[in-house]
C-alpha cells in the first residue's frame, strides 16, 4: 500500500508520517509539498491513497523556488487535476484550518466539505481537521482510512 | 347588570397607559395583536398622551439630534409589519402629501439645473416636516454636486456632530457621504459596505440589512427582510417610512418570489384614496386593480415615432421640445441620447441641464465610447439619486448594457422603472411582466395615441399576439435594421430559436453597428437555447475579438459554465476553448481559472506540443486573432504555473519570454508592448538575481580588502618564514599542532602572563602567529571580516524581517512598547474579537501579549548570541573559527593532516598571494564546519522551539476560547506558523558557503532595486516613491555588493524611522567624481520624528564615527545601522571615504557618502 502525503507545513508533514508507521507499518509513505510535485508524484507512482493539505504552494519552496501561486484551496486544485486525468485515487484532505480565504469570500470547513463532496465524489472521502496539540485527528484520520481502504488496513 | 367584558385590546390599551415606557409596551403588545386589532389599536392611539404628548412624536423630528431616537419596535411577521406601516401612513396622508410636493419639485429643479431652488425645497421641506434620511440623502447628493467634496463632507460631519458621535445616522450619513465622494465606484463601494456590515464581523444582520438596503439599494431577499426594513422606518420620520413603504411595494410585486403582493396592493389601495402620488395608482394597475392607466399624462410621440422611422435628426428635435414641456421626462432622454448614438449626432453642448449631462452619458454607452467610464458614471448617479423618479430609469438601461440577457421582460427593475414614470410611453410596455398588463397598457396608450409605429414596434417585439388594429403599411415606417431587430427579437420571446439564429445571420449586412451588436446579441443567444456550444464558442470569440465591446452583450458566463468536461475534450484542439474561458476569467469571475489552465494545456497536448513556444513552428495553422491573444493572455505565468510541463517558476518565467519573443512575430502591431513586457521581466530577473546573489552571499569575507591588509600586515611575517626555509633553520620534525599552539594566545584566548613568552621555537613561533592573526581578521575586521557580513546581512536586519514579517502579516504579533518591556495590544484583534465575552477576550489579547514577547526573545537569542563568533563575551556563539581545546589552539573543522599539508605546501619559492589563496580556503573549510552545526541545530532545536512556541500558544488559546468562536484567530496562528517555519528554513539555506558567483553586472537603478527590494521581501507593504536623478552610467562593477548593503540598510532605516508608513518620497541624486560616485539618498519624514533628542543622537554617533569607534559600534545589533554604513561605505587610499548624515534645511533626512568604482584593490583597507 502506498500512501502519498501532500503536505507544506513541516511539522504537519511529520505528524502525519509518523502515524502512519505507527498505525499502517507496512504502508509506504511518500511525501510531495506542493500542488505540482503532488500531481508528478501521482501520475508517476499511482498511490493506493492520498492525504492532501488544503492550503498549498504551487511548486516546492526552496532556496531558489519562490513556490508560486499559493493557493488557498490547492488541495482542490489538485483534485481538478485528478479528475481532469481520470485518476481514481481515493483522497483525504487535512487541513488546519476552519475558514479559507477573508470575508466576505471566505469558507468554512462544512462548506468546503460540502462542495467537494458535490464535485469530487467517490474520490473524496472526506476531511480531517488537524490540531497540532489534539489528538482527535488521528482516530478521524484512521477513520476515514480504513473506510477508503475498505476496512482492511486498521490496527 | 351585567359589568362589560373587557377586550385584549382594551385591556393593551390600559396596559399602554400604565405604562412608564409605552413604546416597550407597545412593542410587546404589537406582537399580541392580529391584524384587526393591529389596525383597531393604531386608529385609537392618535388619541394617545402622555404629559402632553403623542405617541409618535418622533415622526417628525425637528432636529438632525431628534432623529431615530427611540429603540426599535419588536418584530412581527412581514405581513402585520405592512398593514402597520400603511395605516400609520394613512394618519398623516396630509403631510405626505405635502412632502410629494416638495419631493416633485425638488426633482424638477434639479433636473432643471436650478440648483439654488432645489436647496430652497429641502430647506423649506425640513421646515414643515422636520428632518429624515431622505433629506440626509438628497442634501449630501446635492451638496457633491453643486458644491463639491469639502461641502458635504462638513455636512456629514455636522450631522455625525449633532448626533454626539457614532450611531446608525451618523453611519449613514458618512456611508451615504463615502458614496458620494467623485473616486468612489459603485461596485467597490457596494463591496465595502458589504464587508464593512458582514455578520462575521459581529454587525448585528438587522441593521447590516438596513445599512444595505439605505446605502447600496440592494433588494431585499426574505419576506423577513422586508418586515425588518419596516420595522427600521417605524423608528424614522414618516417621510421615510413612505418611501421605503412604496419601495419595498414596487419590489414585492415585481417579485413572484415572495408571497406579499395581495397584501401590499390592498395597502396601497387604501392609500391611494388619500395621497397624491403617481406612483401609487401605477402600482394599483401593476397590481391588477385598475385595468386602465388612461389618467396617467401623455406627450407627443414625435419623438419616439421618428426613432422608429430612422430618422434621428428629427428624433432630436423632438427630443429638446419635448424637454421642454417636461424636463423630467427621463423615458424621451434615452431615445433621444440613443438618436444622437445611431447618426452619430454630437452630444448635447454641455452645461446646461443635469438631463443634460445623463443624456450624454447614454449617448456614449450606446455608441460605446469610453462606455466603461460612462456605464460607471451613470451608475453612481443611479444610487446617489436612488430616492428620485428618474433614477430608476437608469437601472434598466444599465441592466441591457451590460446584460448578455436579450430578451428579459418585467424584472423587478423595469417594473420599479415603470411605477416610478409619471408618463405613458411605448417603450414602458416592455417593462410589464404579464401579457395582461401588457395587454391593458397597451389599450391605454391606443387610447392615448392611437396606433402609432413606436407602439406597433414595442408590441411586435414583445413576442405578444397583437391586440391592435394597426394599418398594413406600418411595417413600411420602420427602419429596415429595426424590423429585422424586432422579428428576430418575437421570435425568441417566442421560443422559436431556430427561426431566430436564421434570421440573425442577416447580421453581417445591417447597415448600422448597433444593430449588429443587437443582432449579434440574438444570434448567441439563439444558439445557446438551441444548445450548439460548440458554435457559440466559436462564434463569442470570433466576435469578441473582432470588437471587444462585444463582451458586454454576450452569453460568456452561460458558455462557459456549459463547457463541461466532455464538451472541453471535444473541442480541447480549438484556440477557442481556452480563450472563452479566459474570457470568463476576466469578465465574471475566477471559478473557472483551473478550467482555463486545462485548456491551456490541453490545447497544446492534443497539437502535439508541450510548451506554447512549440508553436512557432505551426504559427499559420491557427486563426491569427485567436493565436494573437492565446499567446499574449493565456500564455502568461500565472495559467501556465498550473501545467506539468514546468519544473518550477524560472522556467515558467523563460517561457514567457519565448512567447513574447514569438508574439513579437505574429503580432508586430503591438511589439513594443511585448518589448516592454521583455524588457520589465528581464530587469525583473536582473533584480532577482541581484537578490539571490546577496541571499546567497551572506556568509562573506571582502577577499580584495583582506588581502591588502595582509600584504600590509602579515607580507614580511611571511618573508621571514621563507627566509628561516631556505636557511635550513626549519625543523622538518615540527608538527603541525606545534604551529597551532604558538599563535593560540594572541587574540581569542588570553593567557595571563608576567611577562610576554620568549618562543621555544622562533620558526613555529613565526607561522604560528601569522596563521592566527589572519584568521582572526578574516573573522573579526569589523569592515572586512566575517562578522561584519553577518553583523549586516543576517543579524541587523535581515533575521528579524525574516522571521518576524509572517507573524507581523497575520497580525499575531505586536511591537514592544518603548517605555517598557510589555508589549502592545494589536488594535486589529480588539476588533475582531469583539463578538467575545470581555473576560474571554483580554485572555487572548493578554496572551497574544505574552507570546509577542516569547517569541522576540526567540530572535533575540537566535541573533544576539548563536549567530556570534565565539568569544569570551559571546559564549554561545556558533562560529568558532579558531579554538583552544586541552591548552592546545585548533582551526576548526580542519584535521591535523589537513593542516600539516597546508604547511608543507609553503616552500621557499611560494608566493604570499599563494599562501593567501591557500589560507582562504582554508578558512572557509572552518567556517563550513560552523555552518554545518548552524544548520543541524537550527534542523534539530531552533525549529522544534519554534513548533513548541506555536503549539503552546494553541492549547492555550483553545482553553481560554472554550466555546467561543475563534476561527479567525486560529487561522491566522497557524498561517503564521506555517509561514514562520518555512521562513525558518529560508534562514536555515543563509548559512552555506557563497556560491562562487560573480556579483552580476547592474545599472546603478538596479542596484538601488535590490536593495528596496531586499527590504521588500520581508515587508511588502513597504512600497517607497523613489525618484532619481542620475546620470548616464556604465554598468557598475566592483562595488555591486557594497552598493546593495548600503542601500539595504538605508531603506530599512526609512521603513522603520521616517514615521510615514507604506510611502515615504525618496530622491537619490548621483554624480561622477573621476573614479568615485558621490551618492545623496534623502527621504521625507514625519513632523514629529524630528526631535532634539534624536538630533543630540544623531551628532553622538557622528563624533563616535569621526572617532574611529563605529568599529566596535558595528557589532552592536538594533539602533540606526549609521555605524555599519560606516563600515560599508568603506575607505579609499587610507582614508575614509566620505559619509554625512542628517536633516537637510527643507527637513529631510539624508544620507551622503561616497564610493569608489576603480582600482578597487587600491580603494580597500
Amino acid at each position: 500500500m502506498k500512501i502519498l502525503v501532500v503536505e507544506d507545513d513541516e511539522n504537519k508533514r511529520v505528524q502525519i508520517s509518523q502515524f502512519l508507521h505507527e498505525a499502517y507499518p507496512q504502508a509506504e509513505v511518500d511525501l510531495a509539498r506542493s500542488v505540482q510535485s503532488g500531481l508528478r508524484n501521482i501520475k508517476s507512482n499511482l498511490p493506493t491513497l492520498i492525504l492532501l493539505d488544503m492550503s498549498l504552494p504551487n511548486y516546492d519552496t526552496g532556496p531558489d523556488e519562490s513556490g508560486g501561486t499559493p493557493h488557498i484551496f490547492g488541495g482542490r486544485e489538485l483534485l481538478r487535476q485528478l479528475d481532469r486525468f481520470d485518476i481514481n485515487v481515493p483522497t483525504i484532505v487535512i487541513t488546519q484550518f476552519e475558514i479559507f480565504g477573508k470575508p466576505p469570500n471566505a469558507m468554512k470547513l462544512p462548506q468546503l466539505d460540502e462542495e467537494l463532496r458535490a464535485k469530487h465524489a467517490p474520490l473524496y472521502q472526506g476531511i480531517v481537521y488537524y490540531h497540532a496539540s489534539i489528538h482527535g485527528w488521528k482516530d478521524q484520520l484512521r477513520q476515514l482510512i480504513d473506510k477508503a481502504l475498505n476496512g482492511q488496513e486498521g490496527v | 347588570m351585567a359589568k362589560k367584558s373587557i377586550t385584549p385590546l382594551d385591556d393593551f390599551k390600559n396596559q399602554l397607559r400604565g405604562s412608564p415606557n409605552p413604546i416597550r409596551k407597545l412593542a410587546e403588545i404589537r406582537q399580541k395583536l392580529g391584524k384587526a386589532d393591529l389596525i383597531r389599536l393604531l386608529q385609537w392611539l392618535p388619541q394617545y398622551h402622555r404629559d402632553g404628548r403623542g405617541l409618535f412624536q418622533w415622526q417628525f423630528p425637528r432636529r438632525i439630534a431628534d432623529l431615530r431616537r427611540q429603540g426599535v419596535l419588536s418584530a412581527i411577521s412581514a405581513d402585520k409589519e405592512i398593514v402597520w406601516a400603511a395605516r400609520r401612513l394613512l394618519q398623516n396622508a396630509d403631510r405626505i402629501n405635502a412632502f410629494r410636493v416638495h419631493a416633485e419639485q425638488f426633482e424638477r429643479e434639479l433636473t432643471s439645473k436650478n440648483y439654488q431652488n432645489c436647496r430652497s425645497q429641502l430647506d423649506e421641506l425640513e421646515k414643515r416636516l422636520g428632518t429624515s434620511i431622505w433629506l440626509i440623502e438628497n442634501k449630501i447628493s446635492i451638496l457633491q454636486l453643486v458644491e463639491g467634496i469639502e461641502s458635504q463632507k462638513a455636512y456629514a460631519v455636522s450631522i455625525r456632530e449633532a448626533r454626539g458621535g457614532n450611531d446608525l445616522v451618523s453611519y449613514l450619513a458618512f456611508c451615504i457621504s463615502y458614496r458620494n465622494e467623485n473616486a468612489v465606484t459603485v461596485p467597490h463601494y457596494v463591496s465595502q459596505i458589504i464587508a464593512a456590515v458582514d455578520p462575521e464581523r459581529g454587525v448585528n444582520p438587522e441593521i447590516g440589512s438596513y445599512v444595505l438596503y439605505r446605502c447600496t439599494n440592494r433588494i431585499p431577499k426574505s419576506e423577513d427582510e422586508i418586515g425588518t426594513l419596516l420595522r427600521y422606518e417605524e423608528n424614522s420620520s414618516i417621510i421615510d417610512l413612505y418611501e421605503t413603504f412604496l419601495l419595498l411595494a414596487k419590489w414585492s410585486i415585481a417579485n413572484p418570489a415572495f408571497d406579499l403582493k395581495d397584501i401590499f396592493v390592498r395597502e396601497v389601495k387604501t392609500l391611494a384614496l388619500a395621497i397624491k402620488d403617481f406612483r401609487l395608482e401605477n402600482l394599483l394597475f401593476l397590481g391588477g386593480v385598475l385595468k386602465d392607466i388612461s389618467g396617467t399624462p401623455a406627450i407627443p410621440l414625435d419623438l419616439h415615432d421618428s426613432f422608429i422611422a430612422g430618422e434621428y435628426g428629427r428624433a432630436v428635435q423632438a427630443a429638446l421640445s419635448a424637454n421642454e414641456i417636461c424636463t423630467s421626462n427621463s423615458s424621451a432622454w434615452f431615445v433621444e441620447a440613443k438618436a444622437r448614438a445611431e447618426d452619430s449626432i454630437p452630444p448635447r453642448p454641455e452645461d446646461s441641464q443635469f438631463s443634460t449631462v445623463i443624456i450624454n452619458l447614454v449617448r456614449s454607452v450606446v455608441m460605446r465610447e469610453e462606455d466603461e467610464n460612462a456605464l460607471a458614471k451613470l451608475a453612481k448617479y443611479r444610487l446617489n439619486f436612488r430616492l428620485l423618479n428618474f433614477s430608476s430609469s437608469l437601472e434598466p438601461f444599465l441592466a441591457e448594457a451590460s446584460s448578455s440577457d436579450p430578451i428579459s421582460l418585467g424584472t423587478p427593475d423595469q417594473v420599479a422603472c415603470f411605477v416610478d414614470n409619471p408618463i405613458r410611453v411605448p417603450e414602458a410596455y416592455q417593462k410589464l411582466p404579464t401579457p395582461e398588463l401588457r395587454e391593458g397598457y397597451g389599450k391605454s396608450l391606443e387610447k392615448a395615441y392611437g396606433h402609432p409605429p413606436s407602439l406597433y414596434f414595442e408590441i411586435m417585439r414583445s413576442g405578444d399576439p397583437c391586440p391592435l388594429p394597426f394599418p398594413k403599411e406600418i411595417p413600411t415606417l420602420l427602419n429596415k435594421d429595426l424590423l429585422l431587430i424586432m422579428h428576430t427579437e418575437r421570435e425568441l420571446r417566442l421560443g422559436n430559436y431556430v427561426q431566430a439564429l436564421e434570421l440573425s445571420t442577416e447580421l453581417t449586412k445591417v447597415e448600422r453597428r448597433t444593430a449588429y451588436w443587437k443582432l449579434a446579441q440574438f444570434h448567441a443567444h439563439a444558439l445557446l437555447r438551441c444548445g450548439r456550444i460548440p458554435q457559440l464558442t466559436e462564434f463569442i470569440v470570433v466576435s469578441v475579438l473582432k470588437d471587444k465591446s462585444m463582451v458586454r452583450n454576450l452569453p460568456i458566463r452561460e458558455c462557459a459554465e456549459a463547457l463541461d468536461k466532455s464538451t472541453r475534450r471535444l473541442l480541447r484542439a480549438n484556440l477557442s476553448t481556452s480563450v472563452l474561458l479566459d474570457l470568463y476569467s476576466r469578465n465574471v469571475n475566477d471559478s473557472l481559472d483551473s478550467e482555463r489552465s486545462f485548456a491551456y494545456e490541453d490545447f497544446l497536448i492534443s497539437n502535439g506540443f508541450e510548451r506554447p513556444s512549440q508553436l512557432a513552428e505551426k504559427v499559420t495553422e491557427f486563426p491569427v486573432d485567436q493565436l494573437q491573444y492565446y499567446l499574449r493572455y493565456l500564455c502568461t505565468p500565472s495559467v501556465m504555473e498550473r501545467s506539468g510541463a514546468f519544473a518550477g517558476t524560472t522556467e515558467v518565467e523563460d517561457e514567457r519570454l519565448k512567447v513574447l519573443a514569438l508574439l513579437v512575430k505574429v503580432d508586430p502591431d503591438n511589439s513594443a508592448t511585448y518589448s516592454g513586457e521583455i524588457g520589465t521581466i528581464t530587469r525583473n530577473k536582473k533584480i532577482r538575481q541581484g537578490v539571490m546573489h546577496v541571499e546567497q552571499s551572506k556568509i562573506s569575507i571582502d577577499v580584495p580588502a583582506l588581502r591588502r591588509w595582509a600584504h600590509l600586515n602579515i607580507k614580511e611575517t611571511f618573508n621571514r618564514y621563507k627566509t628561516f626555509l631556505s636557511s635550513g633553520l626549519h625543523d622538518e620534525s615540527s608538527s603541525a599542532t606545534d604551529v597551532l599552539g604558538e599563535g593560540a594566545g594572541d587574540k581569542n584566548f588570553t593567557r595571563e602572563k608576567d611577562v610576554p613568552d620568549v618562543p621555544t621555537n622562533e620558526i613555529i613561533d613565526v607561522i604560528g602567529k601569522m596563521i592566527h592573526s589572519l584568521f582572526y581578521e578574516f573573522t573579526t575586521n569589523p569592515e572586512h571580516g566575517l562578522d561584519c557580513y553577518l553583523s549586516i546581512r543576517i543579524r541587523h536586519g535581515p533575521i528579524y524581517g525574516q522571521l518576524l514579517s509572517p507573524l507581523e502579516k497575520e497580525e499575531i504579533i505586536s511591537q514592544r512598547r518603548s517605555d517598557s518591556d510589555e508589549y502592545n495590544t494589536h488594535p486589529s484583534w480588539t476588533n475582531r474579537l469583539k463578538h467575545l465575552d470581555y473576560s474571554i477576550r483580554t485572555g487572548l489579547i493578554s496572551r497574544l501579549k505574552q507570546f509577542s514577547k516569547e517569541y522576540a526573545d526567540f530572535i533575540n537569542r537566535i541573533a544576539n548570541e548563536l549567530i556570534q563568533i565565539k568569544t569570551k563575551d559571546k559564549k554561545n556563539g556558533l562560529f568558532v573559527i579558531t579554538d583552544e581545546t586541552g591548552g592546545r589552539a585548533q582551526i576548526r573543522g580542519v584535521g591535523i593532516p589537513k593542516f600539516a599539508t597546508f604547511l608543507n605546501a609553503i616552500k621557499a619559492d611560494t608566493t604570499f598571494d599563494t599562501f593567501l589563496d591557500s589560507s582562504f580556503g582554508l578558512f572557509w573549510e572552518s567556517v563550513e564546519h560552523s555552518l554545518k552545526n548552524i544548520r543541524g541545530l537550527i534542523d534539530s532545536s531552533l525549529k522544534l522551539e519554534l513548533a513548541r512556541l506555536f503549539t503552546t500558544l494553541e492549547t492555550d488559546i483553545a482553553a481560554i476560547a472554550g466555546d467561543g468562536t475563534i476561527a479567525d484567530l486560529n487561522t491566522s496562528i497557524r498561517v503564521a506558523k506555517t509561514n514562520a517555519q518555512e521562513a525558518l528554513d529560508r534562514v536555515k539555506e543563509w548559512f552555506r558557503l557563497p556560491k562562487p558567483l560573480t556579483a552580476p553586472e547592474l545599472a546603478f537603478q538596479d542596484l538601488v532595486d535590490i536593495g528596496l527590494q531586499m527590504v521588500r521581501a520581508t515587508h511588502p507593504e513597504f512600497d517607497p516613491v523613489v525618484n532619481m536623478d542620475i546620470p548616464p552610467l556604465p554598468l557598475i562593477e566592483g562595488v555591486v555588493e557594497r552598493l546593495f548593503d548600503i542601500f539595504q540598510i538605508i531603506f530599512e532605516n526609512i521603513r522603520k524611522h521616517s514615521g510615514l508608513g507604506k510611502n515615504p518620497q525618496v530622491t537619490i541624486k548621483l554624480e561622477r567624481k573621476g573614479d568615485r560616485l558621490s551618492i545623496t539618498i534623502e527621504n521625507e519624514v514625519a513632523m514629529w520624528v524630528r526631535t532634539p533628542e534624536l538630533e543630540a543622537r544623531l551628532e553622538t554617533i557622528k563624533q563616535s564615527i569621526a572617532k574611529g569607534r563605529y568599529q566596535s559600534g558595528v557589532r552592536l545589533e538594533g539602533g540606526s545601522g549609521l555605524f555599519k554604513l560606516r563600515a560599508r561605505v568603506g575607505s579609499a587610499q587610507g582614508q575614509p571615504l566620505p559619509l554625512d548624515f542628517g536633516f537637510s534645511p527643507e527637513g529631510w533626512f539624508f544620507v551622503q557618502f561616497e564610493v569608489a568604482i576603480r582600482h578597487i584593490g587600491e580603494g580597500e583597507a
